[in-house]
């Protein structure tokens, strides 16, 4: 059984480490693709040390095309499958946010001011 | 008797069989993986130890998407692979107890995948149809004319809507089976027989179903199994759920109701546990369920003492009966318990 990591970045990166772009370059083509992803140019290193390792990559190129192909060629080939995975990510992000939101509520919330409020007009209406 | 003596009986030794004929021998291909129907590429790959690593869905999702913290409770190949669910389109359904958190599983799973959420209930509709087709109006100016339900519109949304059919056990009518079967199947159309040109409405490719129904004995219209023709169209799979177990319920209260004392929110998953041992064990019709442990434990929170929250929230559920052993006596004993902690 494998356990190597596989993510949704990963076909993207790839396709800009295969053209011999640099891990920060790629980082930045990863965000064009993917703006709420939190992957940085240490995530892409060492996926690179990973291809390298496995021969996926070589280690030197002669020269690599613009950042700016790279990036239109990356943009235009994001699979929906890719797309879905890194929506779920960030969206689970959110969901759980939204979890410790009742904690915050609850501490930052004077309720019983509310509660007094509220009190006191049902006193008016008598 | 033998199989043997019985075959030379009727006269229908293996050697008479007509359907099967000799293969012809490959000397190369003598390994026994080839008798179980493997290739000869799968074999030599076996036999070289090289297992090639491909990316799957699903392996995309666990590297990717971290459980959100109200789904920590659940298995998570569940939530794994509900995901590759929708993103697949095949409509899932969720069976189990009432207020186990079916539908809260529902919202989570939209908002998740940042899905068009639309949600139809069918506990509180007499007429199912109309729930899901529309219904004819009267206008003075207009006359007669068909207003397509929320349902079609959730259906067209080309976003790709997260559709959740609640309580669809809850149908008394059979209509929501047969007008939702051609929807959930391949053919994916529904059919708008009383508009002005009985149309059909073609599924958007996005969209995705995913219904609750309550399964048990003590549920109104809910049978012990569903009907076969209708698991059939959950191609993603039925899931059962079940309440959490303790600690799992004692987090979610704690998370839910932060300035409980987790002393108090201890007991509440502790009555719950032991009403559910008494309803496994057929001695209650009802179990208590984790929304009714959230109430109680929203009672505590804003003053109730324990056991008079209990006995308010869960008391009504178990019917006054005369006698001495009726299932009230039995819970208001477990509450009772409850209060030697107090």
């Amino acid at each position: 059984m494998s356990r190597k990591k596989d993510l949704y970045w990963h076909k993207t990166a790839l396709l800009a480490l295969e053209y011999g772009l640099k891990p920060a370059q790629v980082s930045k083509i990863v965000k064009e693709v993917f703006p709420e992803t939190d992957v940085n140019g240490r995530h892409i290193g060492a996926y690179k040390r990973r291809l390298m390792n496995e021969g996926s990559i070589p280690s030197k190129w002669e020269h690599s095309p613009h950042i700016n192909s790279v990036t239109l060629e990356a943009v235009a080939s994001v699979t929906d499958e890719d797309m879905f995975i890194y929506n779920c990510s960030i969206g689970s992000i959110k969901q759980s946010l939204k979890c410790f939101e009742y904690k915050m509520t609850a501490e930052v919330v004077n309720e019983m001011k509310e509660i007094d409020i509220w009190l006191e007009s049902i006193g008016k209406q008598e | 008797m033998s199989l043997e003596k019985i075959m030379e009986d009727m006269d229908i030794g293996l050697d008479s069989r007509s359907d099967i004929t000799e293969k012809p021998v490959d000397e190369d291909s003598h390994h026994p993986k080839h008798e179980e129907g493997l290739s000869d590429e799968a074999v030599e790959k076996m036999e070289s130890g090289e297992v090639e690593h491909t990316p799957t869905i699903i392996s995309k999702l666990q590297g990717s998407v971290d459980t959100p913290e109200e789904f920590k409770f659940a298995d998570k190949m569940t939530f794994y692979s509900m995901l590759r669910n929708i993103y697949r389109g095949k409509s899932i359904l969720i069976t189990g107890p009432s207020g186990c958190g079916k539908s809260s599983l529902g919202k989570i799973l939209a908002g998740i995948t940042n899905k068009p959420f639309y949600a139809f209930n069918f506990g509180d509709t007499m007429n199912p149809s109309a729930k899901l087709l529309g219904d004819t109006k009267f206008d003075k100016d207009k006359g007669t004319w068909f207003k397509p339900s929320r349902f079609v519109s959730a259906l067209k949304d080309d976003r790709g809507a997260f559709i959740m059919l609640d309580e669809v056990t809850r149908d008394r009518t059979g209509d929501l089976g047969n007008i939702l079967m051609p929807v959930l199947d391949g053919q994916k159309y529904l059919a708008l027989d009383e508009s002005d040109s009985a149309d059909t409405v073609s599924i958007d490719k996005g969209a995705f179903f995913f219904a609750t129904a309550n399964i048990g004995r003590e549920y109104l219209g809910a049978s012990h199994d569903l009907d076969r023709a209708w698991k059939d169209r959950f191609t993603g799979g039925i899931y059962e759920l079940e309440y959490l177990p303790a600690n799992k319920e004692l987090e979610l209260i704690m998370i839910r109701t932060p300035t409980l004392d987790e002393v108090d929110g201890a007991h509440i998953t502790d009555f719950a546990r032991r009403i559910r041992e008494l309803y496994k064990a057929e001695e209650l019709n009802t179990a208590v369920s984790t929304r009714m442990c959230l109430t109680t434990a929203e009672l505590v929170v804003d003053g109730m003492s324990l056991v008079d929250a209990l006995k308010h929230v869960c008391l009504p559920f178990y019917p006054v009966v005369a006698g001495d052993d009726t299932e009230r006596v039995r819970v208001i004993q477990v509450i009772q318990s409850m209060g030697d902690y107090e």
